[in-house]
């Protein structure tokens, strides 16, 4: 305890960098990594952990900030967060979006931290549990959520998540030696790389757009606070609880939960309230609901990563790379003679997550007036860094060409009325949904459905959406909203 | 609606301009390499803060190439990962081995590193200050004639610091796989987990040919990593799979102590007397063991030539710091003499046994035996593996 101070310092800083490449829509936990990994080298153990674990705790807390101003996902982790907050935004309510939107980050996070403390010593059989047939169909069900996004137009959300799934086919094929849509390219070898694809899809239409009003706050006055967001967050405390148990859950899902937790957190949250004509226009549980639940999956992401080496998103990807310069061994150890490592781990998230959505907080009032600056004045500038951001992702020149064509298409999606958001999901899940389809079947034959576990998942969505209706049957506007739970799309 | 169209129009231009601008400085960048990426210059000083004291190993002899020289090491991976660390321990090191010398660590990540490899081969200058860490997967792109590859593993690189990388087979014992003689055993049902076939989990086929047990075993291919691979094993989805010796250590070795998991046989460390036992996994025997136990003779034949060439590729050198072959002659030299004084150096033997496991790097002459596997992969053993790839994995070259 000694070192305590020191340590805090170190997670202090983890948390600035942190914050810093989530505030800048395009940059990730990924970048943050790759800032942080030549001080690492040579670093004892508590302080580089320190150090990452401050960084990743929050990245996804600054991403909050482009998604509720601007519209655009800072990195796959705030995705979900546009759908109500950027209207929110817009209303000139920025402010108390992002004091909802930080508080319950601050809540969930912690929350996913006592999770993966109270779990990592058990969830070894669980995660065992999931074999490939499993985690395909839980990719399936976030899939499903496209029906949730787009609600009352199934068949748009049906068309864009196949616009994204086959974009995602697009590369190295899993368990083959066969290359697909590259042209012959290198640089398509390895897909469209998602952060450009996510920039692309969102940012250059809402810039486009945004061009043509005034600012982002239409009306250029701003009402609500920061107090009022945080009293939101509270009045749905149990909102945000059951999605950071949620959130931790889907995160312990290995090699999938990053890609999925947000939609499903928004899925459940429009599903299981009774009043749903506001979602989608701007309303606040549609804040709180993924960015509890988004903050509390680092805590259960970690439990695959650390007991069994598969990361559960691209920030976890190469926090595992970094523990190897750490010189920190993964695997069953994690919990044996690494185990004061893994309770590092755990107290640096608490800490990291308070202090992260703290620095928010105090610093949401003063960015949320960027939605009052011209759009003539922000547009050029914003255009500017996600352009940069595009081509760090991977410093090839061929990145600037996918983000212009990727931002076009995506621009006439816009005009012509086809949702991004299930195009998005689409895009991002067609890895796994492709991979544990091929393996399933490789494995199993079409026996692969009738395994007990598929069974048991099929038995629990089915009966959620039954029952969910049931209870929400008398109130208004629910009815035509269930047609395709993950019943329809599990075929 | 028309203004508004004409309005985006506009925009659109701009748009273009604006990529354009940012392609041109962003080559700009590339090609100097000073500014290119805010990690090299960190690992700069990240070394500069190390190398305090004891720099007296050879530095005082005569004229330096490299004194008040940058020399910069190619990553063509993403930063973390075995190739990185490998990099970055390299560079920390060497710097306290050559007076007035700089080691940057640049990450290009692109193609499974084919971009990065032929970037370093046709674009960067050979003369001596820009060195690749070349790891396995763009070895294998060149192997199985990927398109995009613009190098020849024969000609292009001259290794100055390898450092050897095992592969150990594992099973869950529950599925009757006890030993690896049980893989041949016909009354058993064995489904053997891959990751992909362009990665260098190839290899383990060609390990399972030169046992001759393939015809005896289910392949399902196409798992995202050892690790996912291995928690498949451990639940049940799969019986047999095979990774690198670090994985093992990490993933499996506390699990076969614990009965879970059984360690089957290792594709061992080639050397000059032979193949010996992996030294990160000195208690499971080597696939010649294997093999012998299972033949009762020695191992002979086309399968186990293929499978020897690939092991000496991959094996002895998993890892390999590389100059251009034309590169000046003091420079490599100067390399290759403070390589040898580093792998002398304690500092240095400690955190590569923790970061890159129990092995002895391969300097100086040794390295000859590298070049020699390199050179001798001959249009036989190649064809034979893409002919594999060919006829079961749609490979199209």
């Amino acid at each position: 305890m000694i070192a305590s101070l020191d340590r805090l310092g170190w997670i202090a800083l983890g948390v600035m960098v942190g914050l810093s490449v989530g505030f800048f829509p395009g940059l990730s936990g990924v970048t943050g990594m790759a800032i942080l990994l030549p001080f690492i080298f040579g670093m004892d153990q508590v302080s580089g952990l320190s150090l990452l674990i401050g960084m990743a705790a929050v990245t996804q807390t600054g991403d909050t900030f482009t998604a509720v101003l601007l519209g655009v996902p800072g990195s796959v982790s705030s995705q979900a967060t546009i759908m109500d907050g950027y209207p929110l935004a817009r209303q000139g309510q920025a402010a108390r979006a992002l004091g909802a939107a930080f508080f319950s980050s601050m809540v969930g996070g912690v929350i996913g931290a006592i999770f993966l403390l109270v779990a990592i010593a058990f969830a070894r059989p669980l995660v065992l549990a999931l074999g490939s047939p499993e985690l395909l169909l839980l990719a399936i069900v976030g899939l499903s959520m496209v029906a949730l996004v787009v609600r009352g137009r199934a068949d748009l959300g049906l068309l864009g998540a196949l616009v994204g799934l086959a974009v995602g086919t697009i590369g190295a094929a899993p368990g083959s030696a066969a290359y697909r849509f590259t042209g012959g390219t290198l640089y398509l070898q390895g897909g469209i790389p998602l952060a450009i694809f996510a920039l692309a899809l969102f940012a250059v239409p809402e810039f486009l757009d945004l061009l043509r009003s005034e600012s982002v706050a239409e009306g250029k006055k701003l009402s609500g606070s920061i107090v009022q967001g945080v009293r939101d967050a509270i009045r749905y405390k149990w909102l945000v609880v059951r999605n950071a148990v949620l959130g931790s859950f889907i995160g312990l899902v290995p090699g999938l939960g990053g890609s999925v937790v947000d939609w499903i957190a928004y899925g459940v949250t429009v599903q299981a309230s009774k009043d749903k004509s506001l979602y989608g226009k701007g309303d606040i549980r549609g804040v709180i609901g993924p960015e509890s639940a988004n903050n509390a999956k680092e805590g259960g992401s970690l439990i695959p990563t650390l007991l069994f080496g598969i990361p559960g998103s691209g920030t976890m990807a190469i926090f595992l790379g970094a523990l190897l310069l750490l010189g920190f061994r993964i695997g069953p150890q994690a919990v044996g003679r690494n185990l004061p490592a893994t309770l590092t781990i755990v107290w640096t998230l608490v800490i990291a997550n308070i202090l992260g959505a703290g620095l928010c907080l105090v610093l949401a009032n003063q960015v949320s007036k960027l939605t009052l600056v011209k759009s003539a004045i922000l547009v050029p500038v914003l255009f500017v860094l996600v352009v940069m951001a595009a081509y760090q992702a991977s410093g090839q020149w061929q990145d600037l060409v996918a983000f212009v064509v990727i931002g076009i298409i995506a621009w006439f999606f816009k005009t012509i009325g086809i949702p991004r958001p299930p195009i998005l999901i689409g895009f991002v899940l067609a890895g796994s949904v492709e991979r544990y389809l091929h393996l399933s079947i490789s494995r199993y034959g079409w026996g692969w459905i009738s395994r007990p576990g598929v069974l048991a998942i099929m038995a629990v969505a089915v009966g959620s959406y039954v029952l969910l209706w049931y209870l929400n049957s008398d109130s208004r506007g629910s009815k035509a909203k269930v047609v395709s739970g993950p019943e329809g799309g599990s075929q | 609606m028309i203004r508004s169209t004409r309005t985006s129009s506009k925009l659109l231009s701009l748009l273009f301009v604006l990529a354009l601008l940012v392609t041109a400085c962003g080559t700009d960048d590339g090609d100097d390499g000073a500014d290119a990426d805010p990690d090299t210059e960190d690992a700069g000083d990240d070394g500069d803060g190390e190398d305090s004291g004891d720099s007296d190993d050879d530095g005082a002899s005569g004229a330096s190439f490299y004194d008040g020289k940058t020399l910069k090491v190619v990553v063509p991976h993403g930063p973390g990962g075995g190739a990185d660390t490998s990099a970055r321990l390299v560079a920390k090191h060497l710097m306290n081995h050559i007076d007035g010398l700089t080691v940057q660590v640049v990450n290009e990540d692109g193609g499974a590193g084919v971009v990065g490899v032929n970037h370093w081969v046709n674009q960067e200058p050979h003369d001596g200050t820009v060195a690749l860490l070349l790891a396995n997967n763009p070895v294998v792109s060149w192997l199985l004639g990927d398109p995009g590859v613009q190098y020849d593993l024969t000609t292009d690189f001259h290794p100055v610091w390898a450092n050897p990388g095992g592969r150990v087979s594992w099973s869950n014992p529950a599925s009757g796989v006890e030993t690896a003689t049980d893989l041949g055993d016909e009354s058993l049902e064995i489904v053997h987990g891959f990751t992909s076939p362009t990665s260098v989990d190839f290899t383990t086929i060609i390990a399972l040919d030169a046992l001759g047990v393939r015809d005896n075993i289910e392949e399902v291919w196409g798992y995202e990593s050892n690790g996912a691979m291995s928690a498949s094993v451990e639940g049940g989805e799969l019986d047999v799979m095979a990774g690198s010796t670090t994985s093992y250590l990490s993933l499996a070795a506390d699990l076969v102590e614990q009965g879970d998991l059984n360690a089957l046989y290792s594709f061992g460390l080639p050397t000059r007397d032979g193949l010996e036992r992996d030294p990160a996994a000195p208690d499971v025997p080597t696939i010649e063991e294997v093999y012998e136990e299972m033949h009762g003779e020695a191992p002979s034949g086309t399968e186990w030539d293929v499978f020897t060439a690939y092991n000496n590729l991959f094996t002895a050198g998993a890892v390999r710091l590389m100059m251009h072959p034309d590169a000046p002659e003091e420079a490599i030299q100067e390399l290759t003499d403070a390589i040898m004084a580093m792998a002398e150096d304690q500092a240095y033997l400690d955190e590569a046994a923790e970061t890159l496991g129990p092995y002895e790097p391969i300097v100086g002459e040794d390295l000859e035996d590298l070049l020699e596997a390199q050179r001798g992969m001959s249009e036989d053993v190649l064809e034979h593996v893409r002919a594999i790839l060919r006829d079961e994995h749609d490979l199209d070259v």
